[in-house]
């Protein structure tokens, strides 16, 4: 086939003179254009929200816990010094840490205000020449001190940042943290312990839940809290690399006789969650497609439309079908192809700066808002908040732009506009030269 | 002979309506020949000229041109060919391609028959340079006057010299002057090209320079001169 067609589809999109693009071509190439934009920044925004989310429940969850349940709860783990030895000799090279631990659920008091959390006391590094603990290093960033690395040996403990807002804590304050005695089920009736703590530092691990309920300890405070001697309640497995998660478990079972859990099992609802959001996220791509799909088939039909008479000529003169049908393929792919190549790449800009465009939108509406209630009906006057953080609980709008997404969406709506033209240009090469002749005559 | 036409039937069949237009219609013309061919309205002036140029199809009889029957072509786009290759178009309504240029628009038939684009683009000059239109060549189809439109559509019909040319009222749009200049032109190119033209037309003056002029009565040809 020549390149007739090409050169064809190519006036027809650029329209007459010396315009960009025709109407038409202008009218879908937006709409192709507009729609992969937006794809672009909901799904950078889903996505973000989704990695924020994992990363700091993998960061700040064991990947694997090790408990010896009973029916009234888990036991306590004496010998767990050997389990952990054995542990990290047979898997050392996919192991990050095995640490004895003490997670269960406590009561905190602040003068007169009660808050039920849970207590996680892990093994902690000891500073070799002050009498201090290390944090380690796969514990979140502590806000306040800014940087802590360390905190004191005794009866010192962090909490998140959410529960010191809460509560209305600052560092150094003393909380009594309550918990039942000797036992962690409850099997012969609650005797409580309870004992005061100093604040060493504010935690944020950027998930709402973990930052409003979670004290964190040295293991040995906790075995005194509880009064078990150097028995823990769980074993704490984390990984190099998560993919490995469910191999590692099959290993550790032959270990540990006991039950093994892995993150995904502990956070079940909340995988399921995730899975919900990627549903939705497939099912918004797959909206956006067909819009697409539409829009290039209504774009395409148009331009065969207001080019009937073209193709009468064009087919009285010798034109063969293919190559009408060519000229018509050609133009809606082209208009879906250079669309969502420029909204992909647009996406991604508004994507990288959402916070400052959206800040820029928040003051607009503010100032309108403002201009409205103090001019024209007198209220009172709230301001507008685009993101609010106490809802979104996330200093910034998490952004995550995935290549291979937008690899996926990019093809996907250019194979798409081809096939999508295929219609209209089938239409196109079906038209009777005769008639179109006659109905202008 | 360069067009045979035998014993030439075209029924239009709407639902349980028929309409005869070409009744068992017999013609011929020589190569060199220019042929005119008047009628009232509905007579099946259009139609005849469709089925001649192969546009449209034909239930009974034949039509040969060049020596090739036209029912020898048994698909679409064999005679889709045979048009690129052999007839050339003028309508009444000279149409013009908006997107493209007047010589753009003459370039056409040639580039459809794959001649190389820069020598398309010199014939398509010269071709334009006989219509007159040498210096609006590169104006869009709304830049210029239906006269010059109409000069142009000739321009595209002629330039991939083909056997038969084939014209619809080609002065259907055109006031008393373009006419006048229309049908010198005509005239002219005929003569110096030795075209085989067939014309159809309301206009006395542009049928009575055809050589042999027809009246087309009940799906029948009756000649009037020549
Ligand atoms: N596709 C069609 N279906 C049915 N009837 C048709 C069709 N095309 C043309 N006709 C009819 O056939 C008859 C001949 O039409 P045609 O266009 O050939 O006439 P014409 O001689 O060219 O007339 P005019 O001088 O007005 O152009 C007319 O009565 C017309 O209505
Ligand atoms: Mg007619």
């Amino acid at each position: 086939m020549s390149l007739l067609p090409v050169f064809i589809a190519w006036r027809y999109l650029r329209g007459k003179g010396s315009t960009i693009l025709s109407l038409n071509a202008r009218l879908s190439f937006t709409g192709i254009f507009v729609g992969t934009s937006l794809l672009v920044v909901v799904l950078s925004i889903f996505n973000g929200f989704q990695v924020q989310l994992k990363n700091s429940i993998f960061r700040f969850d064991p990947h694997i816990t090790l408990t010896q349940e009973t029916t009234s709860g888990p036991e306590k783990i004496f010998s767990w010094r050997e389990y952990k030895a054995k542990i990290e000799t047979r898997l050392e090279p996919k192991l990050l840490l095995v640490e004895g631990a003490i997670s269960s659920p406590a009561i905190v008091r602040r003068k007169n205000l009660l808050e039920h959390v849970y207590l996680r006391a892990v093994e902690l590094q000891r500073d070799p020449v002050r009498n201090q603990y290390l944090l380690p290093a796969y514990f979140p960033k502590i806000e306040e001190p800014a940087n802590l690395k360390t905190f004191p040996r005794g009866s010192y403990c962090l909490v998140g940042r959410e529960m010191a807002w809460q509560l209305g804590l600052y560092v150094g304050d003393e909380i009594e943290v309550i918990v039942p005695r000797g036992e962690f089920a409850a099997r012969v009736g609650l005797r409580p312990s309870l004992k005061s703590y100093r604040i060493a530092g504010f935690f944020k691990t950027g998930h709402y839940q973990y930052d409003s309920r979670v004290v964190v300890m040295a293991l040995e405070e906790a075995q005194k809290l509880f009064a078990i001697g150097d028995s823990v309640q769980q074993i704490f497995i984390r990984l190099k690399d998560l993919n490995e998660l469910r191999q590692v478990k099959g290993e550790v079972m032959k270990i540990w006789p006991f039950s093994v859990r892995t993150l995904e099992e502990e956070q079940r609802n909340f995988f399921h969650a995730l899975q919900l959001e990627k549903t939705i996220m497939t099912v918004i791509v797959f909206l956006f497609v067909i819009a697409a799909i539409v829009g290039i088939v209504v774009a395409t039909y148009n331009l065969v439309h207001s080019h009937r008479r073209d193709i009468g000529i064009l087919k009285a003169i010798g034109m063969s079908n293919l190559s009408i049908m060519a000229i018509f393929v050609l133009s809606g792919f082209t208009m879906g192809y250079l669309g969502t190549l420029l909204g992909i790449m647009t996406g991604i800009f508004l994507s990288v700066h959402l916070e400052s465009i959206l800040g820029v939108v928040e003051k607009a509406l503010n100032f309108l808002a403002r201009l409205y209630t103090e001019k024209i009906s007198g209220g009172i006057y709230f301001p507008i908040n685009l993101i609010p953080r106490d809802v979104y609980y996330f200093d910034s709008l998490p952004i995550h732009i995935d290549p291979g997404v937008l690899h996926q969406v990019g093809s996907l709506a250019i194979v798409l506009s081809a096939l999508a033209a295929l219609l209209p240009a089938i239409v196109a090469s079906r038209l009777e030269p005769v008639k179109i002749i006659r109905s202008t005559e | 002979m360069l067009l045979v036409v035998k014993n030439l039937s075209k029924t239009y069949r709407e639902g349980e309506t028929e309409l005869p237009v070409i009744k068992s219609l017999s013609f011929s013309m020589a190569k060199g020949d220019f042929v005119s061919i008047r009628g009232a309205s509905g007579a099946g002036k259009s139609t005849f000229l469709n089925l001649i140029g192969a546009l449209d199809s034909f239930d009974e009889g034949d039509i040969i041109i060049d020596g090739i029957s036209l029912k020898n072509y048994a698909h679409k786009e064999e005679l889709t060919l045979f048009r690129r290759d052999k007839i050339g178009f003028v309508f009444q309504n000279h149409y013009l391609m908006a997107e493209f240029t007047v010589l753009e628009n003459v370039m056409f038939p040639l580039l459809l028959q794959k001649v190389p684009r820069r020598q398309a683009r010199e014939r398509a000059e010269l071709m334009l340079e006989r219509v007159g239109l040498k210096d609006r060549r590169n104006h869009y189809p709304s830049q210029i006057s239906g006269g010059e439109s109409q000069r142009a559509a000739v321009a595209r019909a002629l330039v991939h010299k083909p056997v038969l040319v084939l014209a619809d009222e080609p002065t259907g749009n055109l006031d008393a002057t373009n006419r006048k200049k229309f049908i010198e032109l005509l005239q002219n190119l005929q003569l110096q090209e030795n075209l085989s033209i067939l014309v159809v037309t309301h206009e006395e003056d542009l049928a009575r320079c055809a050589k042999r002029q027809y009246l087309m009565v009940d799906g029948k040809l009756e000649l009037l001169s020549g």
